[in-house]
């Protein structure tokens, strides 16, 4: 994926790509259109986003970050499906959001979209194998070969000996992992990951980003990741830095 | 992993908090089982006390307005010997009746060699009397024996009261129907226990003919009719009311419920009662079906917002939830009918006795369980369990993806 956000632009709140992928033609698959999305604190309107523009391309992995508040969050909320925009425009893989109606969004979150999440949010009655399972059963794969396919991709993230246990008998990194497995079983275009290092410790944060940038390779999935995390920042090349809800540097 | 076994699972996920709640409707609806359960116990004996202790039959036949207007010129009502011959063929060929007999009320001054007391009794054919009280009365006395003219039954408290008892020899002093004084003897052939203790200080069973004599008519002053099946009871009364007056004979039919008067006095106040307990021990199922329920929305908001990130669509979500509400219900039923059943069977064979209000002897405790009723009483819970778990997974499953998955 290559993130077409240009050059560092400053206090500029609409911000339109200018750089076009190395080896074009690249899907896109998330544009943003001038998207505006605000929320209300009492009496006071707060900007999460501001007019941003942008657009990301296939099989690339870029980072988000910038500063608590600074609309990582509502970003990445716009690009997964799980908030709508109060104005713009939001394609994902040219589809406009706002034409897909609930029943649509979820299919499509659940056939194009992966998630992790920072907190792993593993269902907790399930095993390893069933967490990851699940949206290929929510997909209405059989339960052989959604099986089949979760024991695949779990010995692709290190866990072939782990299938059987709770998250709860898993560590933070190992759960992480599953959480990755699960959102790539159903072979996603896009991975978004909210902080997903932010409860790891060192080593686990690095092995996540490495075994995220693996699969990115391997997979041809898209990762875009947000994060506070200056190791994730100083792994990944390609960055969108936020500052109270623009876009201020992009693509370094 | 089908639904249901993620459901199955959730509901285990809070095993402390879900058992309370089973806990709560297995009492509440045992409790509901074993009480609706002596009710209809109840109710059963009430109806056998009412259709073969008070010997009302199931219909009782009369002569139109003698309900009305029978005491104060009773001889006008009296079916005379045409009618009654011409009713019995009638009645007696009506497909289900068992025996249709005829009875004469009887009251006056009962003398015993020392005392006297007043007495109500009826006339009562004796081979029908039999009938009429069936196998379900046996060992309560109150036959009077065939071909014996003047043998009578009375009831066990009068015969205390009056130191009289089998083989005693009473007069009994009455009004004829033309208001002369009449007297005759008799001899105590049986004692009995009306089961109701307004009356078993001066019932007295007497044979038919023997009645006739004491009243001074050869007529009767009702017909009491027993069908082989209490549940055409409705039907019969329409269609031999009907067959009757066809046949000239201007009759009005009351079924054993509209005579007695103790038994839909009892069912109603065990009516209310009933309501009252169903209502409470419901409201207590519910709330804690919703406290449940809704604890584990709360809880898992944010697993909502990972399941409607993963695909899930509301609905789906709603469905979960109602499966858990489901499944927990079902299988508290399930383990407050199980106890239901046990409990009443240990209430059977422990043969406990008590003395209802108005009763004259000792009845056993017993309770039959009315399984229809439990039925409706699951479904009820059943349906209440599904409501208190829409409702608040409703409002979850419409929670924003993102605010969900915020949750704290």
């Amino acid at each position: 994926m290559k993130v077409i956000t240009g050059q560092a632009l400053k206090n500029i709140p609409n911000y339109e790509s200018q750089q076009q992928p190395e080896h074009a033609p690249k899907e896109v698959l998330v544009s943003l259109q001038q998207v505006s999305k605000y929320y209300q604190l009492g009496d006071i309107k707060i900007t999460a986003l501001n007019n941003v523009s942008l657009k990301l391309y296939a099989n690339d992995l870029v980072v988000v970050y910038g500063p608590s508040g600074s609309g990582k969050s509502t970003l990445m909320n716009m690009i997964s499906l799980t908030d709508v925009a109060d104005s713009g425009i939001v394609e994902i893989l040219g589809s406009d959001v706002k034409q897909l109606n609930d029943s649509q969004q979820a299919e499509f979150r659940n056939k194009n979209i992966g998630f992790i999440f920072q907190n792993f949010n593993l269902i907790p009655m399930f095993s390893a194998l069933e967490n990851v399972m699940l949206p290929l059963l929510v997909a209405k794969v059989s339960k052989a070969d959604a099986r089949k396919q979760a024991l695949e991709i779990l010995a692709q993230v290190g866990l072939a000996d782990k299938v059987n246990a709770r998250p709860n008998q898993l560590s933070g990194g190992q759960q992480q992992r599953v959480a990755i497995a699960r959102a790539l079983v159903n072979k996603p275009k896009l991975v978004v990951a909210d902080e997903p290092t932010a409860n790891l410790d060192s080593r686990s944060s690095e092995n996540i980003i490495n075994l995220m940038r693996g699969l990115n390779r391997e997979f041809n999935t898209s990762f875009i990741i947000s994060t506070h995390d200056a190791r994730v920042l100083n792994q990944i090349d390609h960055k969108i830095q936020l500052v109270d809800g623009n876009i201020v540097e992009g693509d370094k | 992993m089908d639904m249901i076994t993620f459901a199955f699972r959730n509901v285990w996920r809070n095993k402390r908090r879900s058992l309370t709640t089973m806990a709560a409707i297995v009492c509440g609806y045992a409790a509901i089982s074993l009480f609706g359960g002596y009710i209809a116990d109840t109710y059963n004996s009430l109806q056998v006390q009412a259709v073969s202790g008070e010997r009302l039959g199931h219909l009782t036949i009369f002569k139109e307005g003698m309900l009305k207007e029978g005491r104060l010129s009773p001889k006008k009502y009296l079916f005379n010997q045409e009618e009654m011959a011409k009713l019995k063929e009638i009645v007696s060929a009506y497909p289900g009746v068992k025996v249709v007999t005829p009875g004469l009320p009887i009251s006056g001054i009962f003398n015993a060699d020392n005392a006297s007391s007043i007495f109500i009794g009826d006339g009562v054919v004796a081979k029908d009397l039999e009938i009429l009280r069936g196998d379900l009365l046996a060992g309560y006395g109150g036959q009077i024996h065939q071909g014996m003219d003047t043998g009578i039954a009375i009831a066990s408290d009068m015969g205390r009261m009056l130191a009289m008892e089998k083989g005693g020899l009473p007069t009994l002093i009455t009004s004829t129907y033309s208001g002369q004084a009449n007297a005759m003897d008799a001899e105590i052939v049986d004692v009995f226990e009306t089961g109701n203790a307004g009356t078993n200080d001066k019932m007295i069973l007497v044979p038919f003919e023997f009645a006739q004599h004491l009243m001074d008519t050869n007529g009767a002053q009702r017909f009491v009719v027993m069908l082989d099946n209490i549940n055409n009871t409705s039907i019969a009364k329409d269609e031999l009311q009907k067959k009757l007056v066809e046949a000239g004979l201007n009759v009005e039919i009351k079924t054993w419920r509209d005579l007695s008067s103790f038994y839909n006095q009892v069912a109603g106040l065990f009516n209310m009662i009933f309501t009252f307990i169903f209502c409470i021990v419901f409201i207590v199922i519910v709330m804690s079906i919703v406290n449940t329920m809704s604890m584990s929305v709360i809880e898992r908001t944010r697993e909502i917002g990972t399941l409607r990130s993963l695909g899930f669509i509301k609905l789906r979500i709603v469905y979960l939830f109602l499966l858990e509400g489901g499944i927990l219900a079902v299988l508290a039923v399930g383990v407050g009918a199980l106890i239901s059943v046990v409990v009443a069977t240990g209430i059977d064979l422990a043969k406990i006795e008590y003395t209802p209000p108005n009763s004259s002897a000792p009845v056993p405790l017993k309770i039959a369980l009315n399984f229809p009723q439990m039925l409706i009483t699951f479904a009820l819970t059943l349906v209440l369990a599904a409501v208190a778990a829409v409702w608040p997974s409703l409002g979850a499953s419409r929670k924003p993806i993102h605010t969900a998955l915020n949750h704290i």
